[in-house]
Parts: C-alpha cells; sequence; structure tokens
C-alpha cells in the first residue's frame, strides 16, 4: 500500500469512467440507428499481489439475443415469400380485372354476350354488328393480356432469382471476410462489436431470401446454414448458382426446357449441383427466393394454363356449337388460334379475320356466316342467335382447377377471375398476419437490443459522479503529496 | 406484465406503425364513405366473387332484354296499328260489296268497288311500314319495302281481268296470280324475304317469334279480295254489267272470310303484346330484385361507414397527442 498505488488506482477509476462515457456516448449517438445494438462496458478489479489496484475495463460486448433475432429472421423469410406471392396474385388479380370494372374479363365477356343478343334484335344494323365484332376483339384483347401479364411475371421472377442469387453470394462473401477479420482481431483486443453491427446486417439482409439458421464457431465467426439444412457458409462458401432466361420466358417454358434450377457449387470436381427449390420442401425454400421459384414454376403456369383452357373454351365453343355453314373455308369459328398450336393459346387468341374489318374482313360476315361471299337477308338473325346462344351455353369446363361446373362464357370468366381472387385475398391475409407477426417481434428485438437515451443518461449521470469522485480522489492524493514533499 | 426495454428506435417504430395502420384504416373508411361500396369486394362475398359477377352479368343481361323487349313493342304496335287499318276497311268493305252486289245496285257496287281501290293501295302502304328505318312486314329482308307499289300491282291485274271473257274467268285468273308459289305476286308483287324475322330474347330461355310477312295467307286474301273487286273499279267488264256485279259479289263473299282471318292475325299480335308487356314487367321486377341483392352484398352502410371514420379519426387524434406528450417525457428534459 502506497500512495503511489492510491494514484494509480484514482487514475484508471478516472479511464474506467472515460471509457464508460465513450460507450455511453456512442450509444446515444447511434439511438436512432437501425440494426445497432447497445454496448455495455464491463469493468473488473484489479488485483496486484491480493491488493486493489483499481479498477479494469475487461471489454465491451454487444447486446444480443439470439433466439429472438433467429425468431425475427424466420419472421422476414416468411414474409418475404408471402409478399412475393401476395404481389403476383395482386397483379394477377389486376389483368383478370375485378368484376366492377370494365374492362375485366367478366366485364367484357358479358360484353360480348350482350352485344350478339342487340345485334340478334336489329341483325341489319352495321352498328350493333360492329359492337359486337368489337366486344369479341376486346374479349380476346383481355384473354392476351392475361397472357402477356403471365409471361411478364414469370419473366420478372426469373429476372429477380438471379438477382437474389447474385446477392446472397455477395453478402455471404462479405460475411466470409468479416468472419476473418474478427478471428484475427479478436483475440489483439481490437473492438469488433462494428464489424459484428455489420455482419448483422448482412445477415438481415439475405434473412429474408433464405431462411437461416446462424451457428456460432470459434474466435466469434459464424456459419449459416439454410433452416432446412442447406449449407451457405461455413469455413467456405458455398455459393448459390442459377442462369436467368436471357431473353424472357416464354409459356412454353419450364426447367429443363429453357429454365434455369437452382444450382450450388457444393465442391464437387463437376461444378455446382442442383438443388430443388420452389417446391416448398427444397433445402432453400422458404423464404423470397424460394417463393419466386414457385411462382415462375407452379403459381403462374396454373394461371397461364387456366387462361389457355378458357381461350381453348372460347375457340371451341363458337365452332362446335355452331352451324358448320357459318364457319369460313377452314372450319374455324369466331375466335382463332393465331399461332400454330401449343401453349400460350390465350397470348394468340384472335378474332377471325372474315369478320374484322381492321383485317380486311367485314361485320356483316358475323351475320351472314364467316364463309359468305355476298351479304344475305339483312334482318336474319339466326346466325346471330347461334353465336349468342353459343357465347352462354353451359359447356363443360374441361381440365379447368377454377370450376367444375358447366358453364356459359361469361360464366366461367367469372368463376376464373374468383377463383384466382380468393387465392389473392387467402395469401393477403398470411401477409397482413405475418407483418403484424414480424414487425411485434422486430419492436421486441429492438426494445431488447436498442438504445434507451434515458438509461444511457442516468448512467452517465453515475458515471459522472464516478469521474467526479476519482478526480477528488486524485486531488486529495495530490495535496497529500505537496504536504510530504513541500513539508 | 411484461415491461420491454425502452429502445428510443422501438418506441418510435411502434408509434409509426400505429399511426400507419390507423391512416390506412381511415383511407379506407373515407373511401366507402364517399363510394358508398364496400373496398374490398372479395371480402364483402365472403372470398366467392362469383356471387357478385352473377348477379351483375344477369343486370347487364336484363338490361339488353329491355332494350330488345322496348324495340320489339314499338315494332308489335306499329303492326297492330297497320293490321287495326287494313281490317277496318275489309270489314267495312265486306259489307259494302256484299249489300251493293246482292241488290243488283250497280251504281253502288262501281262505288264500293272504287272504295277497293283505294283500299288495296291503303293496304299495301300500310304493309309497306317502317320502323326505324327496317320494314316490318318483309322478314329477314329489313332493308326494303314487302310489297312492291300498289300501281305497278294493280296494273298487272287489270290486265289479267281484261283479257278474262267472264266473271269467274277474272276470278281464277287473279286466284291464280296469288297463288303460292309461282304465282305473279311472289315474283313481282312480294318484295320481302322467305326467311321470317329471328325470334328475339325478351328473359332467360324467353323467345318471342314476332314476325309478320306480307306473304301471310291470310293478309293474301284481304289483296285478292280488294283485288277483285279493285279490278273492277279498274275498268274491266266495262260493257258487262252482270260480269261486274258477279264479280263484286265474288270480292264480297271472300272479303267476309278475309276479314275474320285478319281479326285473327291482330289478335295474334295482340296476344305478342300482350307476353312483351308482361315480359318488361318481369324484367323491371328482376332487375329490383338483382339490383337489391347486389347492394346488400357491396354496400356499405353510410351510417356505419361515417361512424367507423370518426371513430379512426379519434384514435389518430389520440396517436398524435400521445406521440407529442411522450416525446417530451425524456430524463434529458429533466437533467440539470
Amino acid at each position: 500500500m502506497s500512495i503511489a498505488s492510491a494514484l494509480n488506482s484514482a487514475a484508471s477509476g478516472l479511464a474506467a469512467s472515460a471509457r464508460l462515457a465513450d460507450t455511453i456516448s456512442n450509444n446515444v449517438a447511434n439511438a436512432m440507428t437501425a440494426g445497432y445494438a447497445k454496448r455495455t462496458t464491463e469493468l473488473s478489479s484489479l488485483t496486484l499481489d491480493g491488493y486493489g489496484s483499481g479498477v479494469r475495463v475487461t471489454a465491451t460486448t454487444r447486446a444480443e439475443n439470439a433466439s429472438l433475432t433467429a425468431e425475427r429472421r424466420a419472421m422476414d423469410a416468411a414474409l418475404g415469400a408471402t409478399g412475393a406471392r401476395s404481389d403476383a396474385y395482386e397483379r394477377i388479380a389486376t389483368a383478370l380485372g375485378d368484376s366492377d370494372s370494365d374492362t375485366g374479363l367478366t366485364a367484357l365477356a358479358t360484353g360480348l354476350e350482350t352485344a350478339l343478343m342487340t345485334a340478334t334484335a336489329t341483325p341489319s344494323s352495321t352498328t350493333t354488328l360492329a359492337a359486337a365484332v368489337e366486344g369479341a376483339k376486346a374479349l380476346a384483347g383481355a384473354v392476351n393480356r392475361v397472357s402477356d401479364a403471365t409471361a411478364q411475371l414469370r419473366s420478372e421472377a426469373d429476372a429477380e432469382i438471379g438477382r437474389q442469387v447474385d446477392a446472397v453470394n455477395t453478402a455471404l462473401g462479405a460475411i466470409d471476410e468479416i468472419n476473418r477479420k474478427i478471428a484475427s482481431l479478436a483475440p489483439q483486443g481490437v473492438d469488433t462489436t462494428g464489424l459484428q453491427d455489420e455482419r448483422g446486417r448482412l445477415i438481415d439482409g439475405i434473412a429474408s431470401v433464405v431462411p437461416l439458421r446462424v451457428v456460432k464457431r470459434d474466435g466469434g465467426q459464424v456459419a449459416l446454414y439454410s433452416a432446412n439444412g442447406g449449407a451457405l457458409l461455413d469455413g467456405r462458401i458455398y455459393a448459390l448458382a442459377f442462369t436467368p432466361a436471357v431473353n424472357g420466358v416464354t409459356a412454353d417454358m419450364s426447367v429443363g426446357a429453357g429454365l434455369s434450377g437452382l444450382m450450388q457449387d457444393q465442391g464437387a470436381l463437376t461444378g455446382p449441383v442442383a438443388v430443388g427449390a420452389g417446391t416448398g420442401s427444397g433445402r432453400f425454400d422458404g423464404g423470397t427466393l424460394g417463393a419466386l421459384f414457385e411462382l415462375r414454376d407452379r403459381i403462374v403456369p396454373e394461371v397461364s394454363a387456366e387462361i389457355d383452357r378458357y381461350a381453348g373454351d372460347l375457340i371451341a365453343r363458337f365452332t362446335t356449337l355452331m352451324p358448320a355453314t357459318s364457319l369460313d373455308a377452314s372450319g374455324n369459328g369466331l375466335f382463332v388460334d393465331a399461332g400454330t398450336g401449343g401453349a400460350g393459346l390465350a397470348g394468340r387468341l384472335a378474332v377471325n379475320a372474315a369478320v374484322d374489318p381492321s383485317a380486311g374482313g367485314a361485320v356483316w360476315r358475323l351475320r351472314d356466316g364467316l364463309g359468305a361471299a355476298a351479304q344475305g337477308a339483312v334482318g336474319d338473325g339466326t346466325t346471330l342467335q347461334a353465336l349468342s346462344d353459343a357465347m352462354v351455353a353451359a359447356r363443360a369446363p374441361a381440365g379447368f382447377v377454377s370450376t367444375s361446373t358447366s358453364g356459359g362464357a361469361a360464366a366461367l370468366a367469372s368463376e376464373i377471375t374468383s377463383f384466382f381472387a380468393a387465392r389473392g385475398a387467402r395469401s393477403d391475409e398470411d401477409r397482413a398476419y405475418l407483418t403484424a407477426r414480424q414487425s411485434s417481434l422486430a419492436e421486441e428485438e429492438t426494445h431488447e437490443l436498442g438504445v434507451d437515451t434515458d438509461a444511457e443518461l442516468e448512467a452517465l449521470t453515475l458515471v459522472e459522479h464516478a469521474y467526479a469522485a476519482n478526480a477528488r480522489v486524485l486531488s486529495v492524493i495530490d495535496e497529500l503529496m505537496k504536504l510530504l514533499l513541500e513539508g | 406484465m411484461r415491461v420491454n426495454g425502452g429502445s428510443d428506435l422501438a418506441r418510435l417504430q411502434v408509434q409509426q406503425r400505429q399511426a400507419l395502420a390507423t391512416r390506412s384504416r381511415l383511407d379506407i373508411a373515407a373511401e366507402e364513405m364517399t363510394s358508398g361500396q364496400r373496398a374490398d369486394r372479395v371480402a364483402a362475398t365472403g372470398g366467392n366473387l362469383t356471387r357478385l359477377t352473377s348477379l351483375e352479368r344477369s343486370l347487364a343481361r336484363n338490361a339488353s332484354f329491355s332494350a330488345t323487349l322496348s324495340l320489339t313493342e314499338t315494332r308489335l304496335d306499329t303492326m297492330q296499328a297497320s293490321l287495326g287499318a287494313i281490317s277496318a276497311r275489309t270489314s267495312a268493305l265486306a259489307v259494302g260489296l256484299t249489300d251493293a252486289a246482292g241488290k243488283g245496285d250497280v251504281s253502288a257496287a262501281m262505288l264500293q268497288a272504287k272504295a277497293a281501290r283505294v283500299a288495296f293501295t291503303d293496304a299495301v302502304a300500310k304493309l309497306n311500314v317502317e320502323v326505324g328505318g327496317q320494314s316490318l312486314f318483309a322478314g329477314a329482308a329489313t332493308d326494303r319495302p314487302a310489297l312492291a307499289g300498289a300501281d305497278a300491282m294493280l296494273a298487272d291485274l287489270d290486265a289479267l281481268a281484261a283479257g278474262a271473257a267472264t266473271a269467274a274467268d277474272a276470278s281464277a285468273a287473279i286466284d291464280a296470280w296469288f297463288a303460292r308459289p309461282g304465282g305473279g305476286f311472289f315474283a313481282t308483287g312480294y318484295l320481302g324475304s322467305t326467311t321470317p324475322l329471328t325470334a328475339v330474347d325478351i328473359g332467360e330461355g324467353e323467345r318471342l317469334d314476332a314476325g309478320v310477312t306480307a306473304d301471310a295467307d291470310r293478309l293474301i286474301a284481304v289483296l285478292k279480295a280488294q283485288a277483285k273487286a279493285a279490278v273492277v273499279a279498274g275498268g274491266a267488264f266495262a260493257s258487262s254489267e252482270p260480269d261486274r256485279l258477279a264479280l263484286v259479289a265474288t270480292a264480297g263473299r271472300e272479303m267476309l272470310v278475309a276479314s275474320e282471318g285478319i281479326l285473327a292475325l291482330s289478335a295474334e299480335v295482340g296476344f305478342n303484346q300482350e307476353t312483351v308487356a308482361t315480359a318488361k314487367a318481369a324484367r323491371t321486377a328482376e332487375n329490383d330484385t338483382l339490383s337489391k341483392a347486389r347492394v346488400a352484398i357491396i354496400a356499405a352502410d353510410p351510417m356505419e361507414a361515417a361512424t367507423n371514420y370518426q371513430a379512426l379519426e379519434t384514435q389518430l387524434q389520440s396517436i398524435y397527442t400521445l406521440t407529442a406528450r411522450l416525446a417530451g417525457l425524456h430524463f434529458l428534459n429533466f437533467m440539470k
């Protein structure tokens, strides 16, 4: 025991107070920084030869709640997936059109139906015939639009998969680098909390893409696995690989036929291997990446197949239900496939050129038969009546997923719209639930890990006291030493 | 009760989320209040949009039926007026012709014959009537008159009578001219189509065949009887009073039968008129029911929407007040 040791103790107290104040000021400065976890500076008493000799700063640690963060990240992934699905359904619903919009599929089918009825009542009127032809063109246009929208959605999903795979790979690279830095800096006693913050932010960034499990490894490093057990980072990077379709996705494409699946570099000499995705049980499913595969390969193709079937029904309705004499020379009815068959019929549905004035046809052929060379009796509504009947005739919906009840063209359109709108509504509900759940988890996490300025300022008053006390001790020691020296 | 830590950021996020959620609910309430319709149609139909779309489709179809009904009503009314006018002249002539021929009063018979000639011309005009640019009695050929001009037909008939030796011959020649299918009437007189006007849809599964063509047997009978008297006025048998009287008598007899026929035709049209009137009332009633059903599904009760709006407004105000108050409750403000 000596005055010198007392001096040392007081000096260490001053230094510790400064460190505490430093931590507090850093916390307060970052009170509004998202992803910043509050720091705590830990102190311990310093003993020398069994005698207390002041205070020591042991470490500055970062607040953590591993289970809460893991739970929130899982929710990020689930919300991301539902969000992607719900957005897609929203766009499908927009393309199909709501029943109260005049441009929806159902409204346009009903429009054609009533236009044909009106034309039947006054077959001689070119105006009503032209209105019926316009109605048919509008309906074909609506079917084309839905088909275009599905192709667009699939192309976007494909491109987005490419972007997200790149983002995951980039993030994995950055996390790996931080891992190495932390492993080398931590033993030297350097503060790595900033790096940990950064690493947490990077992990958060890809947690919504693939649901993650974060496993702690030696030296402050972390390993990343997907919730379904796929390795992403564990000492080395297991990069994902994907090749987006260059010119967008068309209706006839599927995985293996123009579309790439999800691949991963697993260190084998053969290069990346295929890992299932979009099935719900794939190794990287559960986040937006899985949802995008699901959209590209299952959900949207289901819609486009359904609208293809609807286009097929329209074509068949106006050929099989019409008298042969009203068809054109090649046996085509009011609606035709403008292409050569195959998937994507809805995108090629067109009105027979024989009745389309802009394609060199004439509207009176609607009344006199598509193959008619010259006009017949202008008041003869027999063919128009047959068209009107064909439009509303109950046809069995062969292969439709949205309905099994026979119905007219407008009724089928309504069933299709309703079916996908209901699915959209369900995924909207899921999304609302998950959003609420995610935000309450995120709030709870921020409450736990974020900075409470009140608490920090409260601590600051203590630090202030401690600093003043230590300073007082120093000045007293100083006086004591003066007494000794000046005697 | 669990007390959360008091992270500033978390507190801010909670307040922002609450304000945002309330704001968006307020927007929905405002939309429902102004449009009078539920904002979420899928939710309003309990997830089954078909319920709504089938109602809306029925309404659209009903509107189309109603338009067809109005059009058909005008057509039938005009037809009935034409037939009524023809029928009135026919029954008057039937009596007049028979009476004059029975009395052997040649001058009276000539007078009636002249009236028959006028009646023929008038009947042709009535059968060539148009509604909205559409010929009514020409079948599917709605773009042209049903009959050729009365003068042209009378000229043909006069020539036939002039070439006949006796009244019976003349009557037979005129019969032949009106005979289906090879008679002159079908070659030059009737210009319309043999295809009848297409039946029209006036309701779900209700189809009305309301066409009457000028080549209907009952109308031909009238024209034929009028023609037989008309040729007398046209100068046939100028030198033979008995032939003239005989022809007028034949015309009178046939006119009696024809006038019954045209009354029956008139009754048929009258029946169609009634069908149209009934259908019209039915469509209006259906329209009301369908509209009510539709409104019941998607209408937002304005009272409820307004109350909801007010409640949300108050809630948002409380959130703002709380945010402002909480901002003041910081330790910093009390540190000296």
